[in-house]
């Protein structure tokens, strides 16, 4: 999908733009979501509050500083957030006692079902890989990462950093190691 | 070049891409990405690493949503159109309408088959009930004790006489006649006391009874060939058999 593209159809309010982009996006969206809520129907109506933003505000998305996802992952990690936010004021409000969903009930995220991370992700070490989970599967902050996990907040910070640049390490193949590697093939072809 | 190796050692980048940034860190990073387009290229490497991992661990959500979502981006979405309305009420239409059409006559149909049915039945029993009394007539005449059977033979023509002088009746059936002449017919005479009475005409067709004018007292039967519609007195130069009772 070209993003500059597909910003100026959606822009236009192309019904079929949007429909490309629920098709290509909203398996990924859905599972970063139904990781954090846990409940299928609370997962379907926050999908359904992320596109009606994103075709709200797709004039705020700007292909020449990043990509299409990581705004979509934004607006869903922040409607997800705003979620809970809600949610808590409302227990607030009617004096419950609201310890957080979050830090609470993570012991119970380690064996549960929507967690099975698959692919390079499951390639880190344990240490970065729940890091990651947490921070960008989940979508908490880095601070209620550090408090989940018991460690201070400086080494989430550096355990993301480094888990990103392991991730990106398998999956990208910089120019010049590509070409070396087409150079080799053509030596041993000859 | 050193500059760009701290940008890189500073984990910014990363940070910007997971959205941990304060606003004034964000906005530095985007005067990077507009200055150095390593940083961008960089930036840009790390968002598809997620974006593939994101993808890769996708969770369909239920078909249904799909719907939802765009309902609710376009109430119009996939909804049928007025014109579509009205086709699909025309096709409907028109399909009771047939449906309702074949049905009558389908159903005028079997009516009208049922009575030609019925009427066949009835005229094919009327008639096997015809034949069936007729057979029994004539096995009841033929076999009756007052029935008198006279055989005329010549050469290889046959004919038989019943002759019933209890209920009056006279039947003859013939085998093997000889051809007749154009505007010829067969006629039978009864020989009462030398003088020869008209019993009638008959065609001569084989195995057939045909029905004869009963004579009384009769002391022979003889078969003439006569012009057609036959004679007042038989034509002896033309006499086919004849025989004593």
């Amino acid at each position: 999908m070209n993003q500059a593209v597909w910003k100026k159809r959606a822009i236009t309010k192309d019904q079929k733009a949007m429909e490309e982009l629920y098709d290509a996006y909203s398996a990924a969206l859905y599972g970063h979501i139904l990781r954090r809520v846990k409940k299928p129907a609370i997962a379907e109506d926050l999908l359904q509050d992320v596109f009606v933003k994103v075709w709200k505000n797709v004039d705020k998305f700007d292909p020449e500083k990043g990509r299409l996802f990581t705004w979509l992952h934004r607006i869903t990690m922040n409607t997800v957030n705003s979620h809970f936010t809600a949610r808590a004021q409302k227990l607030q409000l009617e004096q419950l006692d609201y310890t957080g969903e979050t830090y609470s009930n993570y012991s119970s995220y380690s064996s549960h079902e929507y967690l099975d991370i698959k692919g390079s992700i499951s390639n880190l070490q344990p240490q970065l890989k729940e890091v990651i989970e947490l921070v960008y599967f989940t979508g908490y902050s880095q601070s209620e990462a550090a408090k989940i996990l018991k460690i201070p907040l400086g080494t989430v910070k550096t355990r993301c950093r480094i888990a990103l640049r392991q991730l990106r390490k398998l999956h990208y193949v910089s120019p010049a190691v590509a070409s070396g590697t087409l150079l080799l093939l053509i030596l041993i072809i000859l | 070049m050193k500059r760009l190796e701290e940008i890189f050692a500073s984990g910014l980048l990363e940070d910007y891409v997971l959205g941990t940034l304060s606003k004034n860190e964000t906005d530095l990073v985007n005067s990077w990405i507009n200055e150095y387009p390593k940083v961008k290229a960089y930036i840009d490497s790390l968002e598809a690493s997620l974006e593939k991992a994101s993808v890769k661990n996708g969770i369909k959500p239920p078909k249904s949503t799909k719907l939802k979502v765009l309902r609710d981006l376009d109430p119009e979405y996939q909804k049928p159109s007025i014109s579509s309305y009205l086709g699909f009420a025309a096709a409907f239409l028109i399909g009771i309408l047939s449906m309702f059409g074949i049905h009558q006559y389908l159903e005028h149909r079997a009516e009208t088959l049922s009575e030609q049915q019925l009427a066949q039945i009835k005229a094919d029993c009327q008639q096997t009930k015809d034949e069936l009394k007729s057979a029994e007539a004539l096995l009841f005449f033929l076999t009756h004790e007052a029935t008198q059977t006279t055989k005329l033979t010549s050469n290889n023509t046959e004919l038989m006489v019943y002759h019933n002088g209890v209920a009056k009746q006279a039947k003859i059936r013939c085998h093997n006649l000889p051809l007749l002449g154009k505007n010829e017919t067969f006629q039978m005479w009864a020989d009462v006391e030398g003088k020869m009475i008209n019993m009638g005409v008959f065609d001569g067709s084989n195995h057939s009874y045909q029905n004869l004018e009963f004579i009384d007292s009769a002391e022979s039967f003889n078969v003439t060939i006569e012009p057609e519609g036959g004679s007042d007195h038989p034509t002896v130069s033309k006499i086919v058999v004849s025989q004593k009772v």
